[in-house]
């Protein structure tokens, strides 16, 4: 049975991959990011291995060690950026959502202050009209 | 403009979804963030072109990733301080709605006395310490829901 992801990115890496999978004749987004996926997903299992054959420290500038560096930066970075848009965009959601409750917060204790003020006046005119009686 | 942030829809066969559940597993990557890793692992290898200084490249990258790991911490900390803030805040001005509640209950009880017994009523309040209508809109439109009145 086929399986539908949801895939958040960060709108100009999106555009950015249209580009260049309609370059490759891709003409359907969706297609092509799945494509990417698949293509993704088993170029990362193979280049496992291929590290194994890099990972001696004297071949830090070999040629195959720095792409495979090099795609794994990329491939972080693409989820990273979105990753932090949205938490950055959830920041100001609540940045707005505090600063209007604070804003309420101070209308209701403007409010209390005067009807308790207002209370301590009619308590001290009927006083004042008992004492009177 | 581009939309900051774009949701799209992807179908796998089953075969392929066993490979990327597989990866996802073993890196220990969460479903969201490990796709959008090996896409980007995908797009590395076929979209990227080829870089003529690969070392500098990848300094680039390294750089842009500690940036934006810095960025999610610092969002992740607000986020974190927000919250909590949001929190307080609603319980302040759920108790000061049910203090404003009580007390103007009270108020009128006192105003029927005053009348009764012939004493001057104080100046009701001016129209700006009114309920905040304009406010509640506000609310409202942040928060997505009825807020109460």
């Amino acid at each position: 049975m086929d399986r539908i992801l949801t895939l958040t990115l960060a709108g100009e890496d999106l555009a950015r991959l249209a580009e260049g999978l309609v370059r490759r004749g891709y003409w359907s987004l969706e297609a092509g990011l799945a494509w990417l996926l698949a293509e993704g997903t088993r170029h990362h299992i193979r280049d496992q291995q291929r590290w194994d054959r890099v990972a001696d420290p004297a071949a830090s500038h070999h040629p195959e060690r720095l792409e495979l560096q090099r795609r794994e930066a990329a491939a972080h970075l693409l989820s990273m950026r979105a990753r932090v848009l949205r938490t950055e965009l959830e920041r100001d959601a609540l940045r707005a959502q505090v600063a209007a409750l604070e804003e309420e917060y101070r209308a209701l204790r403007d409010r209390l202050f005067a009807l308790q003020r207002e209370r301590r006046a009619l308590l001290e005119a009927l006083r004042e009209r008992r004492s009177k009686l | 403009m581009t939309d900051i942030l774009a949701t799209v829809h992807v179908i796998l066969d089953e075969e392929t979804w066993a490979e990327v559940e597989a990866v996802l597993r073993a890196e220990g990557w969460r479903e969201e963030e490990g796709l959008r890793i090996l896409v980007g692992y995908g797009a590395a290898v076929h979209l990227d072109e080829a870089s003529e200084d690969p070392l500098r490249a990848w300094g680039a990258a390294r750089a842009e990733l500690a940036t934006l790991r810095h960025r999610a911490y610092l969002a992740d900390e607000a986020v974190r301080a927000l919250r909590m803030n949001l929190t307080g805040l609603l319980t302040s001005v759920r108790q000061a709605r049910q203090s404003l509640e009580r007390l103007e209950q009270e108020l009128r009880t006192l105003r029927e006395h005053a009348c009764k017994e012939g004493v001057l009523v104080p100046e009701s309040l001016s129209p700006s310490l009114q309920s905040p209508d304009e406010l509640r809109r506000k609310l409202r439109a942040l928060f997505g829901r009825p807020e109460a009145p």
